[in-house]
């Protein structure tokens, strides 16, 4: 019985993750603004389109961003123009899946506490002599910023905890799209079960942790005073 | 249409409002004016018509002879340079309570006026919480706190809702001293909505009263026979 670890799918993971996380925070801040302070025709249509994949089963996801990155795609062919390849199987590819995937656990948590943010607040502000993006920067974003540190740990577990996005859009190569989560399903499947429940037991602290600051926040959050 | 009077504040709007429309012709100057009436009678919604975080449907305002809104004209709030002060003071709690005054100076503003500022902190009593934040301070002192920051940019006029109704009552009498003080030696103008009617006359050089809308009596200084026995 072999008990080293192969940690390169979790660095994997990891990376991922981070990638996502930080592209997440640069494209649902914005989307969360829009959402809790505009009022449009269509507002809830827009709403559920951002929440699907809460309730896709990730195989569908994973089905669509596949052909849409592939060569029978307008998208997919521009990008194969510019780089010579598609995005299919691999990293750059994973990324993308990644962002629509874990798209609402960053979105809902920010557009809550941008609701959440007393409105007299804002007025006070503007009055102050604030145009409305620096009220964004001084006040909308200060008094978010628990909800936004839950979109950005939320978005990163959820991420690190993909697997069918990841199977149908990256596959499993070694070193490129082969992440936490499939190794430890290959090591089931080839009947590894140490290195299998190592990474399992890996994967599941990791998760626990998260959330378990994830939940202490919350509790800080609603106990603060407001202001 | 307004005159856009260098002495007056100048307020004509109309905005229609759910139960009624508020249609409201006021002048003042650099006084304490005061705007009471029953609950829901448009005194909130007028004064954030002044602030500009509420459009009117059609009218004037003109503050010293700068028109914030008219026909052409409507300013958005951080160009009025008024300030601002709602009932609970809405302090950021994120903030010490020297950087919420400070909050609506830009960085060569605060150097300039630092005797100002060493001032406002003095008369206002707030010298010794700067460090503190807004979660750790009573009621009257976050109250005087955001009267502090309203008065920091040094604006053209002073607009207060209810600013000390949510405070305990045995420290309300200092405070309306400290703003009648505060009023007569800057010479700032000041609007100041409250329903407490005693708060109106002891305060007021010139009361306004609202009634669904429209200004249904109006006092002045002096000229005030009898304070109305009526309670809201």
């Amino acid at each position: 019985m072999q008990l080293h670890m192969d940690w390169l799918p979790f660095i994997i993971s990891f990376k991922l993750a981070f990638a996502t996380t930080v592209c997440l925070l640069f494209l649902a801040t914005p989307v969360a603004y829009i959402l809790a302070y505009k009022g449009f025709r269509g507002k809830p249509l827009v709403e559920a389109v951002f929440a699907l994949p809460i309730v896709l089963p990730p195989t569908v996801l994973g089905f669509f961003v596949l052909i849409a990155v592939g060569n029978m795609s307008p998208v997919g062919r521009w990008y194969q123009n510019i780089f010579g390849h598609t995005l299919a199987f691999t990293f750059e590819g994973l990324i993308v899946a990644s962002i629509l995937y874990s798209f609402p656990f960053a979105v809902q948590p920010i557009q809550n506490a941008f609701e959440g943010v007393n409105p007299r607040l804002v007025d006070t502000a503007r009055t102050l002599g604030c145009n409305r993006w620096q009220t964004f920067w001084r006040v909308i974003l200060p008094a978010s910023r628990r909800g936004i540190v839950m979109g950005i740990m939320l978005s990163f577990a959820h991420t690190v905890g993909e697997f069918g996005v990841v199977l149908m859009v990256g596959g499993s190569i070694p070193g490129e799209t082969k992440v936490a989560s499939i190794a430890l399903y290959e090591n089931v499947e080839m009947l590894e079960y140490s290195q299998a429940a190592l990474m399992a037991l890996a994967l599941l602290v990791f998760s626990y942790a998260v959330l378990s600051v994830v939940y202490y926040f919350n509790r800080r959050t609603s106990t603060l005073v407001p202001g | 249409m307004c005159r856009a009077d260098y002495t007056m504040i100048e307020i004509k709007v109309k905005k229609q409002l759910k139960a009624f429309t508020m249609d409201v012709n006021i002048e003042f100057g650099r006084e304490i004016a005061i705007l009471t009436g029953p609950n829901g009678s448009g005194k909130s919604t007028l004064l954030r018509t002044v602030a500009g975080l509420e459009r009117p449907d059609a009218g004037c305002i003109n503050v010293m002879g700068e028109v914030f809104f008219d026909a052409s004209t409507d300013l958005s709030p951080d160009q009025r340079r008024v300030g601002y002060v709602c009932q609970e003071g809405a302090l950021f709690p994120w903030l010490t309570v020297e950087k919420n005054v400070l909050f609506g100076l830009d960085r060569n503003a605060r150097k300039d006026r630092s005797e100002w500022l060493d001032r406002l902190f003095e008369e206002l009593e707030i010298k010794d919480l700067k460090r503190r934040y807004p979660g750790s301070l009573s009621g009257g002192e976050a109250q005087r706190v955001a009267l502090a920051r309203a008065l920091a940019p040094r604006p053209r006029l002073l607009l207060l809702d209810e600013p000390f109704s949510a405070m305990d009552t045995a420290v309300r009498p200092r405070l309306r001293a400290l703003l009648k003080e505060m009023q007569q030696e800057w010479e700032i103008p000041v609007l100041m909505v409250t329903h407490d009617h005693a708060e109106a006359y002891i305060l007021g050089d010139r009361i306004f009263e609202l009634k669904e809308g429209k200004v249904a009596l109006c006092n002045e200084r002096g000229k005030v026979i009898r304070m109305p026995l009526v309670s809201y």
